[in-house]
C-alpha cells in the first residue's frame, strides 16, 4: 500500500520550503543545545516551556521549533557528560562512563565529535525506519504487554553486572539502592504512600533528573572542591581532533553503531521506555561484543559511539506510536500531541491518511533538525571545552548554581533542591566508598518499570506467573537475561579465581 | 506581522513572571484585585489532560483580569503535590490551581494528601467530558449490555488512567451499581491504558469521551469501539455513540476540570476570578477552541462547584471503600 502520494510529498516540502520555518528550527536547535547541556534543564522542560510560544504559528512552524529542541536537546546531554562528568539528562549518564575517561586523556574533542557525529546517524537511521516501516513497528510495539516490559527491564537490570567494572557486588549494590530509592511515594499499583516520612511532597517519589544532578553533578563538585586544586583547569589541554578521523573511527564500527540504532530506534517505538534505556542497553551490549583490548571504562570509543547512536535514534522511534496510534513513544513526545493539538491536529491511527503533508514535513524537519544539530554541535564545540580552562574555583559554584536550578525547574519545587543536596552527599560518599553511581541511576530509572509491569502482569494472569516463561517474546528476553549472567559472571569468576 | 507580536507577548509574559518574583510581597486590597500576575498551578506534568486545559484557559484569563496568568507545572501523586502546595499558598488570590472531580472529592479521602476540600477555596467549574467504555474493534462485546452480561461469568480486565483517577472510579462505580466486578490493571495515562487495550492485554477501556474522536477516521474506522458514554444525551462529538440510559443503565458520570484557590481568598477576589471564568467559558472563541480538544464548556460558580464536590465525594466513598483505598 502506498501511504504517502506525490500530492502530500510536495505539500510537505512546500510547507518545510519557508523562511520562518527554518528560522524556528535553527532557534530551537540552538535551545535545544542549552536546555539539554545545563544539568537538569531538560529537552522535555524546553519542550513544555516554549509551548506557548507555539501557539500563535501554524502546524509546520511549530513542529519545526519543538523538533529542532527535541534532536539536539537529546544529543547536548552528552556535552557536560563527556566534558565534565555531569551528565545533562539520564540518557547521558552511560555516555559519561567513557566519554570523561577520554576527557581525561586530553580526548574530550575527539569524544564530542564522535557524540555529534553518532548521534546524527543514530537520528537519521530511525528516521529511515520511520519513513518505511512505521506502520509495521506500531504493530510490534502492541506485542508488548506488561509481561514482556517486565521481562525486558529484568534484562536491563541484569547489564549493570556487564557495566560495573570494578567491583560486581557494588555495582549491584548501587543498582539496588536505586531501585530502593525508586520505591518512595505512591505505590503505583494500589496508591499506597512508601517510606513518605509525612513528607506530601515525596508523594510523587524521587524525581530521577533531582536524582541524576544529585548524585552526578553535586558529587563530583564536592570532589573537585575536596582536591584543592582551585586555581587550575579540571582537565589537561585538550587535542584538536580530525573530523575525518572521526568518521573514519565510525566506519570501522558500523556494525556496533548499527546494532545501536537499531536498539535505539526500537526503544523509541515501545510506549513508557525511553533514551536512558536505550543508551544502557547498547552499551551492555557494546561490552558484551567488546573485542581484547577495548577499555570500556577508561577511555574507550565505542562506549561512546554506541550510547549516543543509540540515543538519538530514540527520537524518530518515538514518532512511530505518536504518528501511528496517537500514543507517546517518550517523554517528549506526550507534550507534542499537545503542541498538535492546538494546531488542530489530531494525533492517531489516520494522521498519515489524513494529514500526509505534514507527515511528510515532519520526517523533512526531523532530517533538518540532525544536520543543524552536527553544523552548530561541531561549530561550537571549541567554545565547549574552552570552558574547561576555567579555573576550578569559578567552574564550580557555576556549575552547582546550574544544579540548582534545574532541580528546582523539574516540578518548580524548592523541596527538589533540598533533595538535590542530598543526593549530592550521597553520591560522595558512594564515589568516596568506591560505589560507581552510574548502575544507581539505572536503578531509578528501571525500578518503577519493573515493579508495575510485574503487578500489572501478575493481575492480569490471577496471580499466575507462568505467563513470563510461556510468553515467546517474554520468554525469549528472559533467555537472554540468562546468557548475559553466565557470560559475565561465569568466565570472570573463573578467571579472578585462577589469579588468586 | 501578526504572529511576530503574539510571540513577542508570550515572551513578554515571561518577562513579567521574573518581575512578579523581584517585586516580593506587597500589600494590596482586594478591590484592586489584580494587580500582579496570576500562578496557575498544574498539579500534572505537560501535554496531559489538566494541562491543556490550563493552557487554553491561561490566555483569554489574561485578557479578562488584565494581568498576565503564569502556568506552573508540580506533578506528582495523581496531582495531590500541586493541590498541597496551593493549599499552602498566601490565600491572596495570586495563586490559583486546576482541580478536578478525583483531584478534590477522592484523592484526600484515600491517603494523607496535605490538602482537603476544607483548605481549598473554589472559584469556578471549567469544562467537563463524558465518561466512556471502549473495547477493541475485533471483540465480541458489541454493546454496554453485553459487556455486562459477560461480566456476569467471566473474569475480565480493563484500564485506564491510574489507580483512583476519575475514569477508574467512574468504571468502578458502574460495575458496583450493576453488582459485577472487573479486574482493574493500573495505566500510568489514558494513553498507556489505550496500548493494553489495543495489544489486548485488558478487555475494556474506561476514558473520558475527549480521548475517543482522534481514534476514528472520517469514514468512522477505527481500532476501536466506543460502547457507550454516560451522559445525559448523545455527545455532539460522537453522535453514532449511545449513551448509557439509552442501553437501559441508569448512570451518568463525567469527568470535569476548575480552579480553586487555597482557604480563606477574600470573597471579593472570588468573585472577581470566577466571574472572568464566567466570561471566558462563555466566548464563542473559547467555545471553538474546546471543539479542537473536545471538552464541553460547563461553568459553575463558587458555590454550584463546591456542591457538586461534595456531591460526587459522597457517591464515590462507597466505591472506595469497596476497591479498599479508603484512608484508615
Amino acid at each position: 500500500m502506498d501511504l504517502i502520494s506525490f500530492a502530500d510529498i510536495s505539500t510537505g516540502l512546500g510547507n518545510v520550503a519557508s523562511p520562518w520555518v527554518m528560522i524556528f528550527l535553527f532557534i530551537g536547535v540552538i535551545i535545544g543545545m542549552i536546555f539539554g547541556a545545563a544539568p537538569g534543564l531538560t529537552a522535555p522542560a524546553a519542550i513544555a516551556l516554549f509551548l506557548p510560544v507555539t501557539y500563535a504559528m501554524g502546524p509546520t512552524t511549530s513542529m519545526a521549533l519543538l523538533l529542532g529542541i527535541y534532536c539536539s536537546g537529546y544529543f547536548a546531554g552528552s556535552i557536560p557528560a563527556i566534558l565534565i562528568n555531569t551528565p545533562g539528562a539520564p540518557s547521558s549518564a552511560a555516555t559519561a562512563l567513557d566519554g570523561y575517561a577520554m576527557a581525561r586523556e586530553g580526548q574530550g574533542d575527539r569524544a564530542l565529535s564522535l557524540a555529534i557525529w553518532g548521534s546524527f546517524l543514530g537520528g537519521l537511521f530511525s528516521l529511515i525506519l520511520l519513513m518505511t516501516v512505521a506502520p509495521l513497528l506500531a504493530k510490534v510495539a502492541l506485542k508488548f504487554t506488561s509481561v514482556e516490559y517486565f521481562s525486558f527491564a529484568l534484562a536491563g537490570i541484569v547489564c549493570v553486572a556487564g557495566i560495573s567494572q570494578g567491583s560486581m557486588i557494588k555495582g549491584l549494590a548501587a543498582a539496588f539502592f536505586g531501585i530502593l530509592v525508586s520505591t518512595v511515594g505512591l505505590d503505583p499499583v494500589s496508591g499506597v504512600g512508601r517510606f513518605m516520612m509525612d513528607q506530601p511532597n515525596l508523594m510523587g517519589g524521587v524525581s530521577q533528573t533531582v536524582a541524576l544532578i544529585g548524585l552526578f553533578a553535586i558529587s563530583q563538585m564536592l570532589l573537585l572542591s575536596k582536591h584543592g586544586e582551585q586555581h587550575h583547569a579540571i582537565l589537561p589541554t585538550q587535542q584538536r581532533a580530525s573530523q575525518l578521523a572521526v568518521l573514519g573511527e565510525l566506519w570501522r564500527n558500523r556494525w556496533l553503531s548499527l546494532r545501536s540504532a537499531v536498539i535505539g530506534s526500537m526503544v523509541g517505538v515501545l510506549p513508557g521506555t525511553g533514551p536512558a534505556i536505550a543508551s544502557w542497553l547498547s552499551y551492555s551490549d557494546a561490552i558484551r561484543t567488546a573485542r581484547p583490548g577495548d577499555r570500556f571504562g577508561k577511555g574507550e570509543a565505542k562506549g561512546v559511539i554506541a550510547c549516543e547512536v543509540s540515543n538519538n535514534a530514540v527520537t524518530g522511534g518515538a514518532m512511530v506510536p505518536l504518528l501511528t496510534l496517537g500514543i507517546p513513544g517518550d517523554p517528549v513526545t506526550a507534550v507534542l500531541i499537545g503542541a498538535l493539538m492546538i494546531q488542530g491536529v489530531h494525533t492517531g491511527p489516520f494522521l498519515i491518511q489524513q494529514d500526509g503533508g505534514l507527515f511528510v514535513s515532519i520526517l523533512v524537519l526531523l532530517f533538518l533538525s540532525n544536520v543543524l544539530m552536527v553544523v552548530v554541535g561541531l561549530s561550537g564545540r571549541g567554545l565547549m571545552s574552552r570552558v574547561l580552562n576555567l579555573p576550578a574555583a569559578f567552574l564550580v559554584p557555576a556549575i552547582c548554581l546550574t544544579a540548582v536550578i534545574g532541580a528546582f525547574s523539574v516540578s518548580n519545587n524548592a523541596f527538589d533542591v533540598r533533595l538535590l543536596l542530598i543526593f549530592g552527599l550521597v553520591g560522595y560518599a558512594m564515589l568516596r566508598l568506591g560505589f560507581p553511581p552510574a548502575p544507581a541511576v539505572l536503578g531509578i530509572v528501571l525500578g518503577p518499570i519493573l515493579e508495575k509491569n510485574l503487578r500489572n502482569a501478575l493481575t492480569v494472569s490471577d496471580m499466575d506467573p507462568s505467563v513470563f516463561v510461556l510468553r515467546p517474546i517474554s520468554a525469549g528476553a528472559l533467555l537472554v537475561t540468562v546468557g548475559l549472567l553466565y557470560l559475565w559472571l561465569g568466565p570472570r569468576r573463573r578467571s579472578e579465581a585462577s589469579k588468586t | 506581522m501578526l504572529t511576530f507580536r503574539r510571540i513577542a507577548g508570550a515572551f513578554g509574559t515571561c518577562a513579567a513572571l521574573a518581575l512578579a518574583g523581584v517585586t516580593g510581597p506587597t500589600q494590596s486590597l482586594a478591590q484592586d484585585y489584580p494587580t500582579k500576575p496570576v500562578q496557575m498551578i498544574v498539579p500534572f506534568s505537560q501535554g496531559g489532560a489538566t494541562d491543556q486545559v490550563a493552557r487554553l484557559m491561561a490566555q483569554p484569563l489574561e485578557a479578562a483580569l488584565g494581568q498576565p496568568v503564569i502556568i506552573v507545572n508540580q506533578p506528582g501523586a495523581g496531582g495531590a503535590i500541586g493541590l498541597a502546595n496551593l493549599a499552602m499558598a498566601r490565600a491572596d488570590g495570586y495563586f490559583v490551581a486546576i482541580g478536578s472531580d478525583s483531584t478534590l472529592g477522592a484523592r484526600p479521602m484515600m491517603s494523607e494528601t496535605g490538602y482537603d476540600l476544607s483548605s481549598l477555596t473554589m472559584i469556578a467549574r471549567l469544562v467537563e467530558i463524558p465518561s466512556g467504555v471502549a473495547v477493541r474493534a475485533d471483540s465480541p462485546y458489541k454493546t454496554l449490555a453485553e459487556l455486562v452480561e459477560a461480566l456476569k461469568t467471566e473474569r475480565l480486565t480493563y484500564s485506564g488512567s491510574g489507580i483512583a483517577s476519575g475514569p477508574h472510579l467512574a468504571m468502578a462505580a458502574f460495575l458496583a451499581q450493576q453488582g459485577v466486578t472487573a479486574t482493574f490493571v493500573n495505566s500510568d495515562s489514558n494513553q498507556d491504558g489505550l496500548v493494553k487495550l489495543l495489544s489486548g492485554e485488558v478487555q475494556f477501556l474506561t476514558g473520558g469521551g475527549s480521548n475517543f474522536p482522534a481514534l476514528f477516521s472520517e469514514s468512522g474506522e477505527s481500532d476501536i469501539r466506543v460502547l457507550g458514554l454516560a451522559a445525559e444525551e448523545r455527545w455532539p462529538f460522537m453522535p453514532d455513540v449511545p449513551t448509557y440510559r439509552e442501553q437501559g443503565f441508569d448512570y451518568i458520570n463525567s469527568q470535569w476540570f476548575g480552579i480553586v484557590a487555597p482557604a480563606g481568598v477574600p470573597p471579593e477576589v472570588v468573585a472577581k476570578l470566577s466571574s472572568a471564568v464566567a466570561e471566558v467559558v462563555g466566548s464563542d472563541a473559547f467555545k471553538e477552541r474546546m471543539k479542537e480538544f473536545f471538552f464541553n464548556p460547563a461553568y459553575l460558580d463558587s458555590e454550584d462547584m463546591l456542591a457538586r464536590v461534595i456531591a460526587d465525594s459522597e457517591a464515590v466513598r462507597p466505591v472506595l471503600m469497596e476497591l479498599g483505598l479508603l484512608k484508615k
